[in-house]
């Protein structure tokens, strides 16, 4: 039968690996606002304000973690930084500002873009964080069929995987554009997330997984959905 | 009788049949998006004071061509599900346009079902 619970928690095994802006091992500087680097341009990395960027290869751990991009040039970052954690609260999160502290240029420092901290999870409590990107899912079981013949027939089914990601106000475009080319790239079409047993829970490729456009929601927050058409086959259970 | 004219009463059926088809696709997706739908599993939209449920207008605007549109300021809000949308209908719900999408294959199997050979 059709597990659903099995099928969102492949869908967010993979969504948590999401990766993308790396600028690999760079020579880079902190300051107290943010980073800098004297060779290479962390906008042609894909870096853009309204992103979280992840530091790290810092002496000083401080300034090493995530952090909301507010400006974005060829030579620096100016981030606001804070490091979450998950807690019991109301909000779902505890966010921590962070302090940079300066230090000198060096090789082996390197930033990158992940999955935004704060997460919506279904049914879970959430408050969202001004200037903190975040994303929220829905999960659709959609309709199924029987499309094999007998009572252990194959059965067929169409589930979504919604993602809705919301960028801070104010920040352009260039961030959630981001987001999208990689959860786009992540669950490309015929994506195959195996499953227990023989199931294999694919990204389908017609319709193919899309986005809207940015449109401004909530005040100090611009949303846009990524939808994920997914396919299932699996055994009737009778 | 001729061979013609076989041709053309041919032509004409498979005609018929294919704008009936046509026409049909067009209404099954608009009730799905709207009333909701057992095939694509949509739950049609939510009704509090049915403006946005009669918001939705199917036209043709073409001989081939279908279009289903809305102006409702908040109807990408309640298909969404964003942040901010509240389900007060005991009808309806959510993404119905996203399953309408994701089902219309299995719309169009259904319509070409329903016209008469």
């Amino acid at each position: 039968m059709i597990d659903a619970a099995a099928n969102l928690l492949a869908l967010r095994t993979r969504l948590l690996a999401l990766s993308f802006a790396p600028t690999g091992a760079i020579e880079a500087a902190a300051t107290a606002t943010g980073y800098t680097r004297a060779a290479g341009s962390f906008l042609t990395d894909g870096l853009a304000p309204g992103m979280e960027a992840t530091a790290a290869g810092f002496a000083t751990a401080a300034n090493n973690g995530t952090g909301a991009l507010t400006a974005v040039t060829a030579g620096a970052l100016t981030v606001t930084s804070y490091t979450v954690a998950v807690s019991g609260a109301p909000a779902g999160y505890t966010v921590t500002p962070r302090t940079l502290v300066v230090e000198a240029a060096a090789a082996g420092r390197s930033f990158s873009v992940a999955l935004p901290a704060l997460r919506a999870w279904g049914n879970v409590p959430f408050e969202p964080v001004a200037g903190m990107p975040w994303i929220e899912e829905d999960y659709l079981p959609g309709p199924s069929a029987q499309i094999g013949c007998g009572p252990r027939g194959e059965i067929e089914g169409f589930p979504q995987y919604v993602l809705k990601l919301y960028v801070p106000a104010g920040t352009g475009a260039l961030a959630a554009a981001g987001y999208v080319k990689a959860l786009l790239a992540l669950f490309a079409p015929r994506t195959a997330m195996p499953l227990t047993g023989s199931d294999v829970l694919r990204v389908r490729a017609d319709p193919a997984p899309y986005a809207t456009s940015l449109v401004p929601v909530e005040p100090g927050f611009a949303a846009l959905t990524v939808t994920i058409p997914l396919r299932i086959e699996t055994l009737n259970a009778i | 009788m001729s061979f013609a004219g076989d041709l053309l009463r041919f032509r004409l059926k498979v005609e018929r049949r294919a704008n009936a088809v046509f026409v049909n696709v067009a209404a099954s997706t608009k009730a799905s998006i709207t009333d909701g739908s057992p095939i694509t599993g949509a739950p049609g939209q939510p009704v509090d004071t049915s403006f946005l449920k009669n918001s939705w207008q199917l036209t043709f605007p073409a001989p081939n061509v279908a279009e289903i549109l809305t102006g409702c300021a908040y109807a990408r809000t309640i298909e969404d599900n964003l942040r901010g949308a509240t389900l007060r209908s005991k009808v309806g719900g959510f993404h119905s346009v996203k399953l309408t999408r994701a089902g219309f294959p299995r719309l169009v199997e259904a319509a070409n079902a329903a016209v008469p050979q």
